[in-house]
């Protein structure tokens, strides 16, 4: 351990406990439920009960404490040992706005039944049919009577919805028109889901990935007062704040994915021989790689000044979309080089390449596009003017 | 209940060892360290009888060098309360029965209700500490054990027999050397890195211990990995009819799997 820090240590137990784990869900169970479309809820049920999927919860709500920096690293390391961390992450991150905004009464009461995975919170109603990015826009409406709120309306992409059993909604408690600052108007409720019933209706949606997403259908659902986190009308706020610390993590994912793709398609050129020698040797399969492997270490930086900066409680929106940018494009570009230089194998299921090719794909498009990073970097960065 | 169990530190199974020049040990450059499996199974053993009955304590120790320290704090992390290493010169090389008779010394010492033991290490699978630890105590030895709770006035103890398992009793402290069970043993979980961190590992000199460390030993006269498979023979060019005559042949008279 000469040269780390104290820091690098930690990170080193992490990737190795992480590590141990991922080792006993290889490429063969990632493989069967890709193929299956299933829930891999066995791999998720290790992670809950070694307590990785509570570590930014803080200790006295029995979780583990730990910043961004460190969750980041968990995430990485399921990605790079091939396996698909998309399945669970949301357990540990979208507790954050109730962690920051709700009531102590609310935290004590859900966040201890969170970090043992008694209750799955890893669902989050944003995005709609007819307001992708454009969450101000957003038409799920939520109207107060008396002691509670009664909600209908549409929710779409709604991830692991069948699989949690609270999630977090946002919905307009205010008319569009009625506003005069439109970032306002919007609210935050947490959704006991085996309590709504069948006021939310799920429609699965089948995508070129095992990634249980849905549509959601919401008719005269009622939400206790109590419920709603922390102020009404100040909902897109809570939900700005909880999207810096979704980027690093996801920046992380793509950092590990990447990694994967490059690992696995150096072991293959070396071990590959036409015309008589290891395909790595020709500059045409080397050099892309090299290149990929630069990317992803640049990515890694940003990722980390990112990380340092959120859990140092600094602002840092540019880092954090930045990070999720380039992380996200090095991931791609190695996956491609990975595809080339493994030919037609790659296309084969049985090397796990198009697999985690089509995975890694989600990233340059979700939880933001990437063209809306650049967006924001150009008018909050650059100062250049908004360009919708 | 005060259990104690015995840990060897050993080549991670999905390492390849190397053997070295001497041909008397493997290369250590390289090797991931790990707990042996066996010896994971009756950590998990004894966590499990403390999940049940919250007074019980669950110590662990080695007998190694400095680097088996990272054995103990995998075994904290996993839950266990305390860890002990001892440790010294010439401790690589120590025999099985010096080790034990070190062992015995330590748990004079712990006084534990049970001392719980994997049924052999895998690096050289001699499956000989255990029971000579027990016979150093004079406390009896259960083998293959894959249970056990606590009744009245002792233990009982599920001993895996050919098609089902008998159940033993022991009336004192006894010594089980653990058989695989159907439980994997738990990973270490986050919380447990966290408070693993935090504790102090107390150390040991072997050589303080007052054990004998003479007597009879082994040692190991040579090693050799095993020998390279063949390349595999491929059967492409020619008429099917005759390639399958062929291979039928070979796999007959050769290979002798016919």
């Amino acid at each position: 351990m000469t040269g780390m820090t104290a820091h690098d240590v930690e990170h080193a137990d992490i990737r190795s406990a992480v590590g141990e784990i991922c080792r006993g869900f290889g490429d063969p169970y990632w493989r069967a439920v890709d193929q299956a479309k299933r829930y891999p809820v066995e791999f998720v049920d290790a992670l809950t009960k070694a307590g990785w999927l509570a570590a930014l919860i803080p200790e006295e709500y029995g979780g583990s404490g730990l910043g961004v920096g460190e969750a980041s690293v968990v995430l990485e390391e399921i990605q790079r040992q091939g396996g698909n961390a998309a399945a669970c992450h949301a357990q540990m991150y979208v507790m954050g706005t109730l962690l920051r905004h709700g009531s102590e009464e609310q935290k004590r009461m859900y966040l201890p039944r969170i970090a043992s995975g008694e209750l799955r919170l890893q669902a989050f109603g944003v995005t709609e049919p007819t307001a992708g990015s454009e969450t101000t826009r957003i038409q799920t409406m939520a109207v107060r009577h008396g002691d509670r709120y009664i909600v209908n309306g549409q929710k779409i992409w709604t991830s692991r919805f069948l699989q949690s059993d609270l999630m977090l909604l946002l919905a307009r408690t205010t008319p569009y028109d009625e506003l005069d600052d439109k970032t306002k108007g919007l609210s935050v409720f947490l959704v006991d889901i085996k309590v709504a019933g069948d006021a939310i209706e799920a429609r699965p949606i089948d995508t070129m990935i095992n990634h249980n997403t849905n549509e959601l259908f919401i008719r005269d659902l009622a939400i206790p007062a109590q419920n709603l986190i922390g102020q009404e009308g100040m909902g897109f706020r809570y939900i700005l704040d909880g999207w810096n610390a979704e980027r690093i993590l996801i920046g992380a994912e793509c950092i590990g994915d990447a990694r994967w793709f490059i690992e696995r398609a150096v072991a293959y050129a070396k071990r590959r021989i036409v015309f008589g020698r290891a395909i790595g040797q020709n500059q045409g399969v080397a050099l892309p790689l090299a290149r990929a492997h630069a990317n992803t270490e640049a990515a890694d930086l940003m990722r980390w000044k990112a990380a340092r900066l959120f859990d140092a409680g600094t602002s840092c929106g540019p880092e954090a979309n930045m990070a999720k940018l380039l992380a996200s494009e090095a991931s791609w570009e190695a996956a491609n080089v990975c595809l080339d230089t493994h030919g037609g194998f790659g296309f084969a299921t049985e090397y796990d390449v198009e697999r985690k090719f089509r995975e890694t794909r989600l990233y340059t498009v979700a939880p933001i596009n990437n063209n809306l990073v650049l967006a924001y970097v150009a008018q909050h960065v650059l100062g250049l003017p908004k360009s919708y | 209940m005060k259990l104690l169990v015995c840990v060897k530190q050993v080549p991670d199974s999905t390492v390849r060892v190397k053997v070295a020049g001497d041909q008397k040990a493997i290369v250590p450059e390289g090797v991931t360290w790990a707990i042996s499996p066996y010896d994971e199974y009756a950590i998990e053993l004894a966590l499990e009888h403390k999940d049940a009955n919250p007074g019980t304590t669950v110590g662990v120790i080695t007998v190694g060098p400095p680097r088996a320290r990272d054995a103990l704090r995998q075994a904290l992390a996993m839950g266990c309360d305390d860890a002990t290493l001892v440790t010294g010169a010439d401790v690589e090389t120590l025999g099985g029965l010096a080790t034990a008779r070190a062992l015995a010394k330590v748990v004079d010492e712990v006084t534990p209700d049970l001392v719980l033991c994997g049924k052999q290490a895998s690096d050289d699978d001699q499956g000989f500490v255990g029971q000579a630890l027990a016979e150093t105590l004079g406390w009896p030895h259960v083998a293959i054990v894959t249970k056990f709770v606590a009744s009245d006035g002792g233990t009982e103890i599920w001993k895996e027999v050919e098609g089902g398992h008998e159940v033993w009793k022991a009336s004192g402290p006894a010594v089980l050397t653990v058989q695989k069970s159907q439980k994997d043993p738990r990973y270490p979980s986050l919380p447990g890195i966290m408070k693993a961190k935090k504790k102090e590992i107390p150390e040991k000199d072997l050589a303080s211990l007052g054990a004998d460390l003479g007597g009879p030993s082994v040692e190991i006269r040579a090693m050799e990995p095993p020998p390279a498979r063949k390349a595999g023979r491929v059967m492409k060019d020619g008429d099917p009819k005759a390639l399958a005559a062929e291979l039928a042949k070979l796999l007959r008279d050769e290979a002798r799997v016919l």
